[in-house]
């Protein structure tokens, strides 16, 4: 593999098998003796390369195929076809030295006893992964200072907020500081601040220690704030690969017209200038092409009673909704 | 139908119990472990003791018993407890509340629907065996010894899921109730005769058992199909089963009564 | 040396999770007493059996009373072992398997099977099974007249040490199972009533169940080949299938897991 690639992946599949099942008695009795058998393709085909030290943002809606993604680098899964190299093992094979280079964060799973302190939890996995006694201490004191919560690691587990929790988790993840990390939806459930507090302590983790962070997340604002790469994939597929501003600029010809009426416009009659997004009586939202805006907006100015207007750009979000819906 | 809601809840139950086809397979298989561990337990015995009958039981009553224990305990014995406590515990009662379905109707439907293989099967094989068991031992059921016991039986699954359901009352008012129902289910199958004839235990034991529900269970409709009671005791117990249903009922009712005020109490 | 090494991590693994198994079932002191509740109550059904013994006055294949109790004292106290060190363990593995927490534990730097088989470690649970199966041994031996060396006393405890192993084995079946299905709870029950065949010696059992009993299924290995032993009656190829057993069993099962961890794919995509 190239110098200075941590994570390589070649047309990884993974199909997952699963019964139908059908409503009524009649069916019931049926599915007893046979079933039909159906393949989801949740990867499919899927290829990208990741260097070392960079942080890339994994978006999809959900089923989207990330956490399987995922799952498959960090050799939970097998793959169905298709090759992967993290920094030079196979995931799959498991082998101890990869174990010891990587580690996986779940949002919604935790790793920590819940009747324990989380030092406890901390301590086991600093005898799991082996980690010298000196060095545990060293990395302990500063992961615990840097996310101010020192205090808090003689505290039970589920004594503790949700937020507090994830940082718990994120220690116990990196006592053994590992070169890669992979994040499934960190941030799920917690509040403002929390937030922050983890983005910024994932940034300063990876600028440190130049370790390479992939991460999944619903939360754009994580993603923004983190990754300048993003991975955009729906129904397993990859649809774009590159740095999340270009998602935006590819729809910068495009523009918003806000328009504000002083009596009930039926959406109907704006149609003919561009795609009406939002329609409320008095309110609309049109979405033109740049080149188009001065044109349409003196007609709307013309025909219809407009009170007030805004000319807006599109939202990520909107370039990243449009991906999708053009890939279904 | 006014009966409708009742008729789904039975078919869900139904269902589910198709739903898990290995799982369901493998419990009846389950049913035959410990009826050849008393099998060969009661050879041993009488094989060393020498003696026409032990605790009462000829060698042929005690197979009998112990074979035909062993499937009407995986029969009558409803393990529902967990289930009901749950929905005591989560709030899930609240939708029953709510909903025009009383709650003792849903579920008493329901068990019956997830039962209905397990009574079907279980009833063919007790009838299988006790046909093997007439032939290798040379002896005779009589067809109406037969159909007294289907009736008791018929009245042991409603007395055993009356029981049940007044046991759960008891999530009402403890708050770890796991425990507990682990020690009931088996007091219950010690009591009911379902792992030893009640003979084992003595004479003061087993008076105090013939005061409880829970000899009508097991040990009685088997006694009844392996002939140890006759006559006027026959018609006796019959009468014991049916009283304590109509006991049960009532008593269901006031402990349910009672559980719901501090449900509610709880709640709002 | 890496073995002793590996060897001696484990063991101090084992100890933490001891500590913190312990730890935590500290923190709900009232599920504590309350298992041992239960497990007294369980230890009385089984009780049950001994007073039958002792009121019939059974004698099976010419031993009496007090050595059959010898038996039944040895099960009992392996059914301690097995509800201290598997049972919840195996009750976890298919929870595990069911809500993907097997993820998190397979990305460790550790064997996967070594961290689900051992890590809550019950231990007020087991204490009645423990007692009354230490005592009802320790009775069945004075009356039965086996003289008390050093040598017979080792004997015993190596082969303990075997049918827990073997314990491992036979019981890990139904949790192994929860990988291929979704509800393994009859299996569970099956496994416990084959447990429960080594209520009495296995002796009373027709040739063909013993064989099976021994050789394909060895669970009454579990609890007959240690007091067979020291009553000087497990001899020739016995003896040496008891010695061979647990590790020809081990390996099986370690091949079993291996499939198992094939078939799972994680419940959530």
């Amino acid at each position: 593999m190239p110098v200075g690639n941590a994570v390589e992946v070649c047309q990884l599949v993974k199909e997952f098998e699963y019964y139908k099942k059908d409503i009524g008695m009649r069916q019931s009795l049926k599915n007893l003796f046979f079933r039909k058998k159906l393949v989801k393709k949740a990867v499919n085909a899927v290829s990208f390369a990741i260097e070392e030290g960079e942080m890339v943002g994994f978006l999809g809606p959900n089923g989207a195929g990330k956490t399987t993604t995922l799952k498959m680098l960090s050799g939970i899964l097998h793959p169905t076809s298709g090759s992967a190299n993290v920094f030079g093992y196979t995931p799959w094979e498991r082998k101890k030295p990869f174990k010891q280079l990587f580690s996986i964060v779940m949002g919604q799973k935790s790793q920590l006893w819940p009747d324990l302190p989380a030092g406890e939890s901390i301590y086991l996995n600093k005898c799991i992964y082996q980690v010298p006694d000196e060095e545990y201490r060293r990395t302990l004191d500063e992961l615990s200072g840097l996310l101010e919560v020192r205090k808090l690691l003689g505290v039970q587990v589920r004594r503790l907020s949700l937020g507090e929790r994830m940082k718990m988790e994120l220690i116990a993840s990196l006592i053994h500081r590992p070169r890669l990390m992979y994040l499934d939806e960190p941030t799920i459930g917690l509040d403002m601040m929390s937030q922050r507090a983890v983005r910024n302590f994932l940034k300063y983790y990876n600028e440190q220690y130049r370790a390479t962070v992939i991460l999944t997340s619903h939360y754009m604002k994580d993603i923004e704030d983190l990754c300048s790469r993003v991975i955009l994939i729906n129904a397993g597929t990859i649809l774009y690969d590159g740095e999340l501003k270009r998602i935006g600029t590819r729809h910068e010809e495009r523009k918003l017209i806000k328009l504000f009426f002083s009596e009930e416009i039926s959406p109907e009659l704006l149609l003919a200038f561009g795609d009406v997004k939002e329609s409320d009586g008095n309110y609309a939202v049109v979405e033109v092409g740049k080149d188009e805006v001065r044109l349409c907006l003196q007609q709307f100015l013309d025909k219809f009673p407009v009170v007030d207007f805004n000319i807006e750009d599109l939202q990520i979000e909107d370039g990243i909704a449009r991906l999708y819906s053009g890939s279904v | 139908m006014r009966n409708n809601k009742y008729a789904v809840s039975f078919r869900i139950g139904f269902q589910s119990s198709l739903e898990y086809r290995f799982n369901f397979f493998l419990s009846l298989i389950s049913a035959v472990f410990p009826m050849i561990v008393h099998y060969y337990i009661w050879t041993a015995v009488y094989a060393s003791a020498g003696e026409q009958q032990v605790f009462g039981y000829t060698y042929h009553e005690m197979i009998m018993y112990t074979i035909l224990a062993a499937v009407i305990s995986k029969l009558v014995l409803t393990h529902m407890e967990y289930a009901i406590a749950e929905d005591i515990k989560s709030g899930g009662l609240n939708k029953y509340i709510i909903q025009p379905i009383t709650y003792f109707g849903f579920r008493i439907s329901s068990y019956l629907g997830q039962r209905l293989i397990h009574f079907a099967t279980s009833l063919i094989i007790i009838l299988v065996l006790t046909f093997a068991l007439n032939n290798s031992f040379n002896l005779h059921t009589s067809k109406e010894r037969i159909l007294v016991f289907c009736l008791s039986l018929i009245l042991s699954i409603i007395l055993s899921f009356l029981i049940s359901y007044s046991i759960c009352a008891f999530a009402f008012w403890l708050s770890e109730i796991s425990y507990f129902f682990v020690v009931t289910s088996l007091l219950i199958q010690i009591m009911s005769g379902g792992m030893f004839p009640l003979e084992i235990f003595g004479e003061k034991l087993q008076l105090l058992f013939r005061f409880l529900p829970f000899h009508y269970l097991i040990y009685f409709p088997v006694n009844l199909l392996n002939g140890r009671i006759d006559g006027p005791m026959v018609w006796q117990g019959l009468a014991g089963q049916a009283i304590w249903i109509l006991l049960l009922l009532v008593i269901c009712r006031l402990v349910w009564k009672q559980g719901m005020k501090r449900y509610l109490g709880l709640g709002g | 040396m890496n073995v002793v090494i590996e060897l001696r991590r484990h063991l101090y693994l084992l100890v933490l999770f001891a500590k913190n198994s312990l730890l935590s079932q500290m923190e709900y002191r009232f599920n504590f007493v309350a298992g041992i509740f239960v497990e007294t109550a369980f230890l009385m059904a089984k009780l049950l059996y001994v007073s039958v013994v002792y009121q019939t006055n059974v004698h099976v294949d010419g031993m009496t009373p007090d050595t059959i109790l010898m038996f039944m004292g040895t099960h009992i106290l392996l059914t301690g072992l097995y509800m201290g060190l598997f049972y919840n363990n195996f009750l976890r593995i298919t929870e595990y398997v069911r809500t993907g927490m097997l993820d998190l534990m397979m990305v460790k730097p550790v064997s996967l099977q070594f961290l689900v088989s051992f890590r809550y470690i019950e231990t007020g649970m087991p204490l009645p099974n423990i007692v009354a199966g230490s005592v009802m041994v320790a009775i069945g031996w004075k009356a039965s007249e086996i003289p008390f060396t050093l040598f017979n006393l080792g004997a015993f405890l190596i082969f303990l040490a075997l049918a827990t192993i073997l314990t491992y084995c036979v019981m890990i079946i139904p949790a192994l199972l929860s990988f291929w299905f979704v509800n393994t709870s009859a299996a569970s029950e099956i496994s416990y009533s084959i447990w429960d065949a080594n209520n009495m010696p296995y002796m009373i059992y027709n040739k063909w169940i013993q064989r099976i009993g021994t050789f394909i299924i060895p669970v009454f290995i579990i609890t007959n080949y240690a007091p067979l032993l020291v009553l000087n009656r497990l001899r020739g190829i016995h003896l040496l299938w008891g010695i061979l057993a647990p590790l020809i069993f081990f390996i099986l099962i370690r091949l079993l897991w291996k499939q198992a961890l094939k078939a799972y794919s994680s419940s959530n995509l």
